[in-house]
């Protein structure tokens, strides 16, 4: 008997690693394996033309303030989902850039008149901006502290969870 | 008369429509760079493929990068850095070499190696085990000796 232990726990121990990458936390995030390479980074300032007026929008104008960068789209689907959300933090002064990604600017207005605007401002993505923040999908959301470092990205559609565990807090962490 | 404009507008229709196929772009080498390192990248949004194979926006506007790069002479390692600064090692298929990767992959070389040391201390443990000499005395053998030839006899 006693020769098999030693087998066995490294058989066990090889099982729980494997184990750990199948359905570990890394893999629960709906399986998605991309790590982000943007936290704790400065962004990567931006000028770009606003959805609603005919003129520039400079993001280091934002140095000194809290804000979020919401990239989203008209045909995304699960930007409906987290829009009563994101609804919910513009009444409670939380500061959303929108980043409109992969539209049209009819689309994108014709989409918030039925929607509602929770957004500070929207810009129009011109495929450089995205491609800066790493985003590949829609939507992602950038927490931005007030030297204009990444403080927290969200993956994917921010639930009610999200907000009140997560943002609200650090916000308030940020600003204070 | 009207039938002959007609005609002739028929005729000419063929003409107009016909002209020789172009090439899709102009610059072959230029394409060429970016079909080598498009198949290099996965494509984030519909993963299990490259940036060549898909058909996302995402992969577009890759492509895009990579045209635009590549027109500022930018070399691949240099495209391969400034993706895998916005999006992580995970865009580039080929892993690069760090000690974690380095455990995922040797760790299998390393268990046969294990194995190995193991199978052959096992086998020379087994060699070295001497049997005991047999202590045979002569008037033992002389009865072997004997009980053996009998039967040809």
């Amino acid at each position: 008997m006693n020769k098999f232990i030693i087998p066995l726990i490294v058989f066990m121990a090889i099982s729980v690693l494997l184990l750990w990458g199948l359905f570990g936390p890394e893999r629960r995030a709906g399986g998605v394996l991309v790590k982000t390479t943007q936290i704790d980074r400065s962004i990567r300032d931006f000028q770009l033309q606003r959805l609603y007026k005919n003129e520039q929008f400079a993001s280091d104008s934002l140095r000194g303030k809290v804000w979020m960068l919401n990239v989203w789209a008209s045909w995304c689907v699960a930007c409906v989902q987290e829009h009563r959300v994101l609804q919910a933090m513009a009444s409670e002064n939380i500061a959303i850039y929108g980043l409109n990604y992969k539209d049209k600017p009819t689309d994108a207005k014709r989409w918030l008149a039925e929607h509602g605007n929770p957004y500070a401002l929207i810009v129009m993505d011109n495929s450089k901006v995205s491609l800066d923040f790493g985003v590949y999908g829609v939507p992602e959301s950038f927490l931005i502290d007030k030297k204009g470092v990444i403080r927290k990205k969200f993956t994917g559609p921010i639930s009610w969870k999200d907000y009140q565990d997560v943002i609200k807090p650090m916000v308030k962490e940020l600003e204070g | 008369m009207k039938y002959a404009v007609m005609i002739a507008l028929l005729l000419s229709m063929g003409l107009a429509i016909a002209k020789e196929a172009q090439p899709m772009v102009g610059d072959t080498v230029l394409e060429q760079k970016i079909h080598d390192l498009s198949k290099e990248l996965r494509c984030l949004k519909c993963q299990n493929q490259s940036i060549f194979d898909s058909k996302s926006g995402f992969a577009d506007q890759i492509r895009g990068e990579l045209r635009d790069q590549f027109q500022e002479g930018k070399t691949d390692q240099e495209i391969k850095a400034f993706l895998t600064d916005r999006y992580g090692d995970f865009i580039v298929y080929e892993p690069p070499f760090t000690l974690a990767n380095m455990l995922v992959w040797e760790f299998p070389v390393a268990l046969l190696i294990i194995a190995i040391l193991v199978l052959v201390t096992a086998i020379r443990k087994q060699q070295g085990r001497t049997r005991p000499e047999a202590t045979v005395s002569d008037e033992q053998s002389e009865r072997v000796k004997k009980l053996l030839s009998k039967g040809e006899s």
